[in-house]
């Protein structure tokens, strides 16, 4: 077998990674111009926007949203003093909620502030750490062995709490929610502290707000928008795609100054009404930026050009996707070497791709369990819109939720959204002989 | 060779994926689903896979789910610690996932099956899974990896590769351990307690920074945000006048800069009646708390917990100001809201109801408030736990219902029980401890066991002016008890310095116009009372009940006892006739605020008819008495001091009367009273057996006399 070039595609495969982009090298290594528009347009917002300004982010799976909203931190920085977090790292997420995102930020900012040497006023950290007595003593007693420093120290116990603990995370609710006034109060008293170090404004943002279930959506966004946007700071807030289409959470979003939300969609390469057609060209634009990110990843000579293209169509226009097959043909091709040692030049083709496409629709037949799943797929094939179930008994929000969260719909905004079955499982109707 | 069938050919070529997809993630984290609809089969891959990696050096490491908490982190993070390779970044490592594929899909008495709470944490703690740089295999089953492609879609999303393994034959595995339950444990509130200086903003440096953002962003609205908090600074070291400053400064940059009919208005309008409350400035409260609870309403609507905290306000605000029957509604409906938006079993229903418990109690409904007060401590255990502040406090005020009632050998170990609680959780330096221990204090004065209360009013004392500095009015308070303490052992001289310092410091901390220094004006005149100094003493009396009157309307509970004093003043000094009508305005009040049924109706009741008493006119005294006695055997049980004074009273009657077979037993039962729950050496105890004898006297010359002749 031809080492070299299974190392080669041993590291096609690593690049092929299908976690968001974190690392600044990384995204240096990486990066294409994909969505600069959405994170230029609220690039825009933030700036002109007044100083307690807040605003909203939602982005479909898998499409690059938190590497743009990481981009956008790195944009913003030579004028503001960002925070950005994500809060599915400081918090278990079934249990999110209003004040547990206010006492986030709260906990950040104080990090935040102590990294910057701020002398911090004794009673915010004591309103902030201090709640609890059980981790009051153990953070006071991990700083006398003098090895961490204070801010490593109880970010990390307190983040591990959170996530771990729902008692902890109970008491901390039960604590914060009748005097979230406080809280905000001790915010904007850090905000303050910084600005005043530093001499740019907070800005907050947080990722993967997006990722809670709509019932917590709904109690967050719906219900207490006013305890969550007091805090007098620019603050990007995340949320999910299927949330912006509820009328009551956009209704209250607009009753407190948010305009329009900001929408990170799936890539089209096809408008709506040509989408089926064969003949269709494909938009050059968003093609091309797909390809540059295959370039990017996988080196020259190791994928034909029409195949590159071929898997870019086949990514329905989500970004994760396009990673996720191309990442199947490498170990396809990592087999192949096996297989027949003696071969020369396996490359990423037509062939390869086949085998590929076949274990990724196994993936997804897998899923379909039930009929009726098949039956709103075609149904969303042929007209593009929201499934409706034929059958009365079966819920069918949840079914058609299931095809949305797993990839088999795929959602895309004209000024209205429409959708359209990833193109995967298109091939799956066809094959069952559903579609034609 | 046979020809093996297409099922064991797409076997093979799928380990070969897995093989060759592990081999090129070494290192980095890869998250590869394996399926298999047999164990035995899956046991026999992994042997398979593992052997031909560990030949290649390889480490091959088993992590295995904890059924009773199933999280992938959690045990991977687990695992780390016990196997050196995974931690070393040099060697190679592959760690397969055991026991996702044995979790049950049923809710047995949880609300989540295991499965559900394995996706849950797939779902919500995979950004923590990055710190994990290996790749990983997890194996499932067909049907659960279908459900958690719908249950933790974002963790699907991030599978590095999928590879299916079918040999259908029946699952054979049937799990076998029992479940074990997670206990729920909800930690609750930290109750609103006098915060300790060390807990306080510093207000002037919170003036600082207010003045350097004015200088670099004047129009910031993190301005009316500081003002805000700025006034919370001063309000917690009872510096008043800057607080309401502050405040109005907030509410004017609020009002604005968002125009009138904003939260954060109502917020500001609600902050300001709070400082007013705290002033006993009850007339500008009211209309502040009305306006932001309307406002609240408008903006948030009816159901909001906002909503239930304003109600709270007004219903604490009217309470304070004695009227009751307007408060009880307002907590109702409080409660009623909590308990619609939180639940049944949530601790801000228990506190709820907690507030109506002591709603009753100070309106004398005892056997009301019994069943609230319990059911609240019983919810705050089970909510919280048996060690939590919040308990601590429940167990305080059932021990206060059952000191009101009389029932001292209960309220004992309750106020200890609660004592050594907040002491273990709050350490002994704590304004709750002092609390506790005041009283206790309380407790032990009213039982006469003036040498134990003697050093517990010292410490509680000593405690509160460490904590809270000299100028707080729990010191006050504190100095106030130490000074009845004294009065009632007959120190009057010790008492007389405490009550004027405790009278000063309210009125340098208050004002001059609030209900505690109503309070301490009347205490002070009930010392000059007691040393016969009545000249003094009545124009006390007077102010006292003229600012009572003024703060808290005419009909209010402390009016009545304020009337109810002077009344005593000119019983003292024979003034019968101007004492009279006081005492029977003061019943008549009492009465109607109280209603029929309460412990200081009876004292009302004792008080007219020892007037009548001393004028001679025992007819109307005696039914009066009657109706005291019955009373507080109703209302406080047998065995209560009071219920021992007024069996004292109607003897003394009948013995004045003669009828000493009717008073005889009533002395005697007054005796054993008093020396049980007051000890020999109480005045009480001794009037009773002074005049006791007094009674055996009368008798003895009676039955002589009648044998004489």
């Amino acid at each position: 077998m031809d080492q070299e070039l299974l190392k080669k595609f041993q590291q096609a495969y690593q690049d092929l990674d299908l976690f968001p982009l974190v690392e600044t090298e990384d995204i240096e290594k990486f990066r294409v111009d994909y969505g600069l528009e959405v994170m230029v347009r609220l690039k825009r917002e933030v700036e002109a926007s007044v100083k307690n300004g807040k605003f909203i982010f939602a982005g479909h799976r898998g499409c690059g949203k938190s590497t743009l909203l990481k981009r956008l931190a790195l944009d913003m920085a030579p004028n503001h003093h960002v925070v950005f977090f994500s809060i599915a790292n400081l918090i278990e997420m079934t249990g999110v909620t209003h004040t547990n995102i206010l006492y986030a930020i709260a906990l950040l900012m104080l990090s935040r502030a102590k990294k910057l040497n701020i002398d911090v006023a004794k009673d915010i950290e004591n309103t902030v750490l201090g709640w609890d007595t059980t981790t009051h003593k153990q953070v006071a007693s991990e700083s006398a062995t003098g090895e961490l420093t204070v801010e490593a120290d109880f970010l990390n116990v307190f983040s591990a709490k959170l996530q771990q603990e729902k008692s902890f995370r109970d008491e901390l609710e039960i604590t914060f929610a009748k005097k979230i006034s406080d809280l905000v109060g001790k915010i904007d008293r850090l905000a303050t502290a910084i600005q005043i170090k530093t001499k740019k404004p907070v800005l907050v943002i947080i990722d993967d707000l997006d990722k809670l279930d709509l019932p917590l959506v709904e109690a967050i966004y719906r219900n207490n928008i006013k305890a969550l946007f007091s805090p007098q700071i620019r603050i990007v807030f995340t949320i999910p795609v299927s949330a912006i289409q509820e009328p009551q959470v956009m209704g209250s979003l607009t009753s407190e100054g948010v305009v329009r939300p900001h929408l990170f969609p799936v890539a089209k390469f096809f408008k709506k009404d040509e989408r089926h057609n064969p003949e269709a060209e494909p938009i050059a634009k968003t093609l091309d930026i797909f390809l540059q990110v295959l370039e990017k990843r996988i080196p020259d000579g190791l994928i034909a050009p029409e195949t590159a293209r071929e898997i870019t169509l086949k990514s329905g226009g989500v970004m994760r996707e396009l990673v996720r097959i191309a990442r199947e043909c490498c170990t396809e091709c990592m087999v192949q070497l096996e297989i027949e040692p003696d071969r020369q030049a396996v490359t990423i083709d037509r062939n390869i791709l086949t085998i590929a496409l076949r274990n990724l629709r196994n993936d997804f037949a897998r899923q379909l369990v039930s009929s009726n799943l098949y039956n709103l797929l075609v149904q969303v094939y042929e007209t593009g819109e929201a499934g409706d179930s034929p059958d009365e008994t079966e819920d069918s929000s949840s079914d058609f939720v299931k095809l949305l969260h797993s990839l088999m719909v795929l959602e895309y905004v004209n000024d209205a959204l429409w959708y359209d079955v990833h193109p995967i499982v298109t091939s799956l109707l066809k094959q069952k002989q559903l579609i034609s | 060779m046979i020809a093996a069938d297409d099922n064991t050919i797409q076997n093979q070529r799928n380990l070969r994926r897995l093989v060759m997809s592990v081999q090129a993630s070494y290192g980095k984290l890869n998250l590869l689903i394996a399926i298999c609809d047999n164990w035995k089969y899956r046991d026999e891959l992994i042997r398979d896979y593992e052997a031909e990696l560990t030949a290649k050096d390889v480490c091959c490491v088993h992590v295995r789910i904890d059924r009773s908490q199933p999280s992938l982190k959690q045990s991977l993070q687990t695992s780390i610690e016990q196997v050196t390779e995974l931690k070393s970044s040099h060697r190679s490592a592959l760690v397969t996932i055991l026991g996702a594929d044995e979790l049950l899909g049923i809710r047995l008495n949880e609300p989540k099956s295991a499965q559900e709470r394995f996706f849950f944490s797939l779902q919500w703690t995979r950004e923590a899974l990055r710190e994990f740089q290996f790749p990983i295999v997890i194996w499932l089953t067909p049907a659960i990896a279908t459900a958690l492609a719908q249950q933790a879609p974002d963790f699907w999303s991030w599978r590095g590769g999928v590879f299916e393994f079918s040999q259908p034959i029946a699952w054979a595995f049937r799990p076998e351990r029992s479940l074990e339950m997670s206990p729920t444990q909800i930690e609750g509130d930290i109750d609103e307690e006098d915060k300790q200086p060390q807990e306080q903003t510093d207000p002037i440096a919170l003036q600082q920074q207010i003045d350097l953002l004015l200088a670099q962003d004047p129009d910031s609205p993190l301005l009316a945000s500081l003002y805000n908090s700025l006034g919370d600074a001063h309000k917690e070291r009872i510096q008043y006048s800057d607080a309401e400053v502050a405040y109005l400064q907030a509410l004017k940059l609020r009002k604005q800069q968002l125009g009138d009919r904003h939260p954060d208005v109502a917020t500001s309008l609600n902050n300001l009646a709070g400082l007013y409350y705290s002033q006993g400035r009850y007339a500008e409260a009211e209309p502040l708390y009305k306006q932001a609870l309307l406002l609240t309403q408008e903006l948030l609507g009816d159901r909001h917990p906002n909503i239930a905290s304003s109600l709270n306000n007004l219903a604490e605000l009217s309470r304070s100001q004695g009227r009751y029957a307007e408060a009880e509604p307002l907590y109702k409906q409080a409660l009623l809201l909590r308990q619609e938006l939180l639940g049944d079993r949530h601790p801000f229903v228990a506190l709820s109801i907690n507030n109506l418990a002591l709603l009753y109690h100070l309106q004398g409904r005892y056997a009301e408030a019994e069943p609230l007060y319990k059911q609240s401590l019983l919810l705050l255990q089970e909510l919280l736990g048996d060690r939590h502040p919040s308990v601590a406090l429940s167990i305080n005020n059932l021990a206060l219902l059952y000191y009101s009632q009389g029932r001292y050998a209960e309220a004992e170990p309750l106020y200890q029980q609660a004592l050594l609680l907040w002491q273990e959780l709050l350490g002994d330096r704590h304004p709750s401890v002092a609390l506790s221990i005041n009283n206790l204090a309380l407790l032990y004065k009213s039982q006469g066991r003036y040498a134990e209360a003697e050093p517990l009013y010292q410490q509680a004392l000593l405690l509160r002016q460490e904590l809270l500095g000299e100028k707080h009015p729990s010191v006050a308070t504190s100095i106030n008890n130490l000074a009845l303490l004294y009065k009632s052992q007959g120190r009057y001289a010790e008492a007389e310095p405490l009550y004027k310092q405790a009278l000063l410091l309210r009125q340098e901390l208050l004002g001059d116009r609030h209900p505690d220094v109503a309070t301490s004006i009347n205490n002070l005149a009930l010392l000059y009372s007691s040393q016969g100094r009545y000249a003094e003493a009545e124009p006390l009396y007077k102010q006292a009940l003229l600012l009572m009157q003024e703060l808290l309307g005419d009909r209010h509970p402390d009016v009545a006892s304020s009337l109810n004093n002077l009344a005593a003043l000119y019983y003292s000094q024979g003034r019968y006739a101007e004492a009279e009508p006081l005492y029977k305005q003061a019943l008549l009040l009492m009465q109607e605020l109280l209603g029929d049924r309460h412990p200081d109706v009876a004292t009302s009741l004792n008080n007219l008819a020892g007037l009548y008493y001393s004028q001679g006119r025992y007819a109307e005294a005696e039914p009066l008495y009657k109706q005291a006695l019955l009373l507080r055997q109703e209302l406080l049980g047998d065995r209560h001091p009071d219920v021992a004074t007024s069996l004292n009273n109607l003897a003394l009657l009948y013995s004045s009367q003669g009828r000493y077979a009717e008073a005889e037993p009533l002395y005697k039962q007054a005796l054993l009273l008093t020396e049980e729950l007051l000890g020999v050496a109480h005045p009480n105890t001794i009037t009773v057996r002074g005049q006791y004898a007094q009674c055996l006297k009368g008798m003895s010359t009676r039955s002589k006399q009648t044998f004489s002749i």
